[in-house]
């Protein structure tokens, strides 16, 4: 983890006090040597400090998660090992740009690692840089040398880009995890379910419909996704609509828009969302497939569903004298006693006009239907 | 004239689909031919022989205040054009602003006046336009007061069966029958 290492001027901030210093110190990545060599190591309450006679760099102490000691061998001095914690903070710049390890390893060649792994355990137990979070004194002066001028332009581009990537990618890794939570919740449903079958004698049926609710209550409890169907896809996903759709269009004088029926479609779902696209698709495998609910164009040209099995000229025959128990009716009218949408309820009363059962009148006061007097 | 009245010449002239132009075609020619009928009984019972499409929006039949609605000109448009196929009128003017609404087919009107004629013996008689539409001795004829333009049309299919003969004298018109 060297890349957590940063360049610094060495300056102490405000609130920050020097514990030790210890020469001959070398700082190796993990186990690989760097070219930090021999310098000088000073431990202050906030971080450890390194320094030869090029280069300047330091180690925030709230980086550290533990430190141990790694006892001389043969071929090495004896070796304080820094475990690292993985930063959320961004990086600042410094000598390593991405390490494999996650420990820096500080080589004392000349000795003084006992005592400087007492003093910093000391200081990892009282967090001092926590009672006084301190801004790099150097970074600060930095910002506002870089904030006039072009670089200052870029550097503050710069910063807004790093902190859209950083909300995007948090973002993302939410969605993430409630795909996985998701997947366990389903994974669970089916397990359940499974137990229900297995032990349907040992339950009351009580329990049975009780846990049926939960399952219900997840929504399906297998969804079809394109990875879990591949080339069978959309087929698949016309034979789940068609189970979820035939109750749902029973329900609503037999017929559904599309996008009321993807509504509805997603809600069941929940996650693993299909688009408009997939549902178009599935709705037009669900003819050939036999299935119970089938897609069908309005004439206005509004896809939408609607039962197999559906005796269209009784339908009709049902709104005829539904409309002549009012005497007229409009398509709001049908629609509200209906309770299908407004643009189903017109198509049905054009559709029965076509079948001479009503006849129309279109005046200022709108369209309305009557029955076929002629 | 008992009845005068549209409503009591036709039920559907209450009927407010009636005044609009049915897209399915079965509909509208059952809603045409109500209309046809309407339309006629209408001119028949008031004696009206000629249509000008100016004052379409004054013919009584075309509009009903009571469930207020009217025909519009692309309907009066439609109605004319089945009227004038089923041979019901005859356009004055090549512009199709004026019309004779024929009731009574020339030929039938032909038919008519020459019987009355006949019967009241006055086949070689000279008669003018006015005495024979608006004259005393007319006034129980079924053309008595009938539009000049209807009485000429009528006499010119009578002229074309060699059974009158129209002449023009100082403009007064006469005409001869044989």
């Amino acid at each position: 983890m060297a890349d957590r290492l940063a360049w610094t001027d060495g300056q102490l901030h405000f609130g920050e006090v020097t514990i030790t210093t210890q020469g001959g110190v070398s700082i190796h990545d993990g186990s690989d040597k760097t070219d930090y060599q021999k310098g000088f190591v000073t431990l202050t309450s906030h971080r450890i400090l390194w320094k030869d006679k090029s280069a300047q760099v330091e180690l925030a102490l709230s980086a550290i998660v533990f430190c141990e000691k790694k006892d001389a061998l043969l071929t090495s001095k004896a070796r304080l090992v820094c475990t690292l914690s993985r930063g959320q903070e961004p990086k600042r710049p410094g000598p390593f740009s991405s390490s494999r390890y996650d420990e820096i390893q500080f080589e004392f060649r000349d000795g003084g690692c006992n005592d400087f792994l007492r003093l910093i355990q000391e200081e990892l137990v009282k967090k001092r840089w926590l009672l006084q979070p301190v801004k790099p004194s150097a970074t600060t002066t930095n910002d506002q040398l870089q904030r006039t001028g072009i670089s200052g332009i870029e550097n503050h581009l710069a910063h807004q880009l790093n902190v859209q990537h950083q909300s995007i990618s948090g973002a993302f890794q939410d969605l993430n995890k409630l795909m996985q939570q998701a997947k366990e919740m389903v994974s669970i449903s089916k397990t359940i379910a499974n137990k229900i079958q297995e032990k349907r004698s040992d339950l009351t049926s009580d329990e049975t419909i009780r846990f049926r609710s939960y399952l219900l209550s997840l929504g399906i409890d297998n969804p079809v996704t394109k990875e879990s169907a591949g080339s069978q896809y959309h087929t698949s996903l016309a034979k789940e609509l068609a189970n979820l759709l035939e109750k749902a269009l029973k329900d609503t004088n037999g017929i559904m828009t599309l996008s009321d029926a993807f509504c509805r479609i997603n809600r069941a779902r929940g996650y693993e969302l299909i688009s408009p696209e997939d549902l178009l698709n599935a709705a037009v495998h669900m003819e050939e497939l036999g299935l119970p609910v089938r897609l069908r164009v309005l004439s206005s040209g509004i896809k939408s569903f609607e039962l197999t099995n559906r005796n269209e000229k009784k339908d009709l025959e049902e709104i005829a004298s539904l409309v002549k128990t009012v005497t007229s009716m409009s398509a709001d009218q049908l629609a509200n006693q209906l309770g299908i949408p407004v643009i189903v309820a017109r198509e049905r009363l054009i559709a029965a006009e076509t079948n001479s059962l009503l006849c129309r009148d279109d005046s200022i006061e709108g369209l309305r239907f009557y029955p076929n007097l002629f | 004239m008992a009845a005068t009245k549209i409503s009591d010449i036709s039920w559907h002239h209450d009927f407010p689909p009636f005044f609009t132009l049915q897209p399915n075609l079965d509909t509208r020619r059952k809603q045409l031919d109500a209309w046809c009928s309407l339309v006629l009984d209408y001119c028949r019972l008031k004696k009206v022989c000629t249509f000008d499409v100016n004052d379409a929006s004054k013919f009584p039949p075309f509009f009903n205040a009571k469930i207020n609605r009217q025909l519009d000109n692309n309907f009066i448009q439609v109605l004319l054009e089945e009227l004038r196929s089923r041979g019901n009128i005859e356009w004055e003017d090549k512009h199709k602003r004026r019309c004779l609404v024929l009731w009574k087919s020339p030929e039938e009107w032909a038919k008519t006046i020459y019987q009355w004629i006949t019967a009241h013996g006055m086949n070689g008689t000279v008669c003018t336009f006015y005495e024979l539409l608006h004259g005393d001795d007319t006034r129980s004829a079924e053309f008595h007061n009938i539009d000049p333009h209807l009485f000429r049309r009528v006499l010119m299919e009578l002229e074309k069966r060699g059974q009158a003969t129209v002449f023009s004298d100082n403009g007064a018109d006469g005409v001869k029958f044989s």
